[in-house]
């Protein structure tokens, strides 16, 4: 499987993420000769434990997500970044957790928008929003470098795309940047052939910087 | 004990009998246990089943774990069980790499259920990448018990995706030994008949 780097946009502090700044990335991913090929969604959720009585919750994990990739429409992923622990799975396992009736849905995310194809690159340019909601929660970006599957081998080439699109982006002057936050998938028992699990951890990563930038738009605002 | 007649066979107590069950879209599950004047017909039955599925049949030796739910977990406890397939080449029962998740219902009740001479249950299952069983254990669920399940099987296509099992239930004297299982219900055989329930069988 080809390597892909997911990033999101960090905004500028005192800024927060909208919907002009989603049309911007768009409009610069085209101009820089991206052709658009069509829509693309992943979700995400987070599960919370159902807990019978007044307990701690403190026993069971705290992040407890589970994750559908575009690219892979009948596996499903868990993602337990604090204990570093990634599963794959069949959908099913959904109606298994169903039945089970330990865990429930606590939130739900989509991340969806457009894929372009870019000579040996592949983009998808996303927001995040709530299931149900069209309230933006963040952006996010793919970039997929299509000849290679080795993460080592690959860097190079991804690292030098992400400059050259991190400056024709910056012409725009939009008020933040996207970030890459290489995870540590060698703590999640992951090889350097790059496969979905590897996408898995970098979501669960990006959700937790959401959420961090989310926390401490609301503290400001305190 | 149940007893069936076979209208192909002509015999007691050797075929499993299929039932039609419209459940959903779970895979149900009819098990049947026989007892121990089937053991001599054990082979029989193979050759039969052989002989009606039209394939060979697989060799099956599956450590299965089974975890319940810790006791705060839920508003009603919960069990799942880890399937982990000895006959893969790969040596995943010295690292209880289970691969296979399963959730079995409950029995189905009602007045159409009780003129069956079987026990049907739905049964989901998926596939899992290796570390699942740490998943669990992650979300609050425990080791209750371990069985080993020693038999055969058949998979086969009638319209739907058919399989029969014909095995022995172990259990382990000592955790996770399964080379020293012993049988819990010595000259007792199971026989599962699994389809998916969207289509009659």
């Amino acid at each position: 499987m080809t390597i892909k780097w997911v990033l999101h946009w960090q905004p500028n502090a005192g800024t927060t993420v909208n919907s002009q700044i989603l049309n911007e990335v768009s409009q610069c991913v085209e101009s820089i000769n991206g052709v658009k090929e069509g829509r693309w969604k992943a979700t995400l959720t987070f599960y919370k434990p159902i807990i019978r009585e007044q307990v701690s919750t403190a026993e069971f994990p705290r992040e407890f997500l589970g994750i559908t990739l575009p690219e892979q429409p009948n596996k499903y992923y868990f993602v337990i970044r604090g204990q570093k622990i990634v599963l794959e799975a069949e959908q099913n396992i959904q109606a298994i957790m169903e039945k089970l009736q330990s865990y429930k849905t606590r939130v739900a995310l989509n991340f969806e928008g457009f894929q372009y194809q870019l000579g040996d690159f592949q983009l998808r340019v996303g927001k995040v929003v709530p299931m149900q909601s069209e309230s933006l929660r963040g952006i996010v970006m793919e970039m997929e470098y299509l000849p290679l599957s080795s993460l080592d081998k690959s860097r190079k080439m991804l690292e030098e795309f992400f400059d050259i699109w991190q400056e024709a982006l910056s012409k725009r002057s939009l008020p933040g940047h996207f970030l890459h936050i290489e995870p540590n998938f060698t703590e999640f028992g992951l090889s350097d052939g790059y496969t979905s699990q590897h996408t898995a951890v970098q979501y669960a990563t990006i959700m937790a910087q959401l959420i961090a930038t989310a926390q401490a738009v609301q503290a400001v605002r305190n | 004990m149940v007893r069936m007649f076979c209208c192909t066979c002509h015999l007691n107590s050797l075929c499993c009998y299929f039932h039609s069950v419209e459940t959903g879209r779970r895979l149900v599950v009819i098990v049947l246990t026989l007892d121990v004047h089937f053991l001599q017909h054990v082979e029989a039955l193979e050759i039969i089943l052989q002989g009606l599925c039209g394939v060979h049949r697989e060799r099956l030796r599956i450590h299965e774990l089974c975890l319940k739910s810790s006791p705060n977990l839920g508003g009603v406890a919960s069990e799942v069980r880890l399937l982990c397939d000895l006959e893969q080449p790969e040596p995943t029962w010295k690292n209880l790499t289970c691969r296979t998740v399963r959730h079995v219902g409950g029995a189905l009740r009602g007045a159409g259920a009780e003129q069956l001479s079987v026990l049907v249950r739905t049964m989901v299952q998926s596939k899992a990448s290796k570390n699942v069983l740490r998943l669990f254990y992650i979300l609050g669920y425990k080791l209750d018990h371990e069985l080993l399940r020693v038999g055969f099987a058949f998979h086969f296509q009638r319209g739907a995706p058919i399989t029969v099992i014909v095995s022995s239930v172990n259990k382990m004297l000592k955790l996770h030994a399964t080379d020293e299982a012993v049988p819990i219900t010595p000259g007792i055989q199971l026989v599962e008949v699994t389809a998916p329930a969207s289509g009659a069988i």
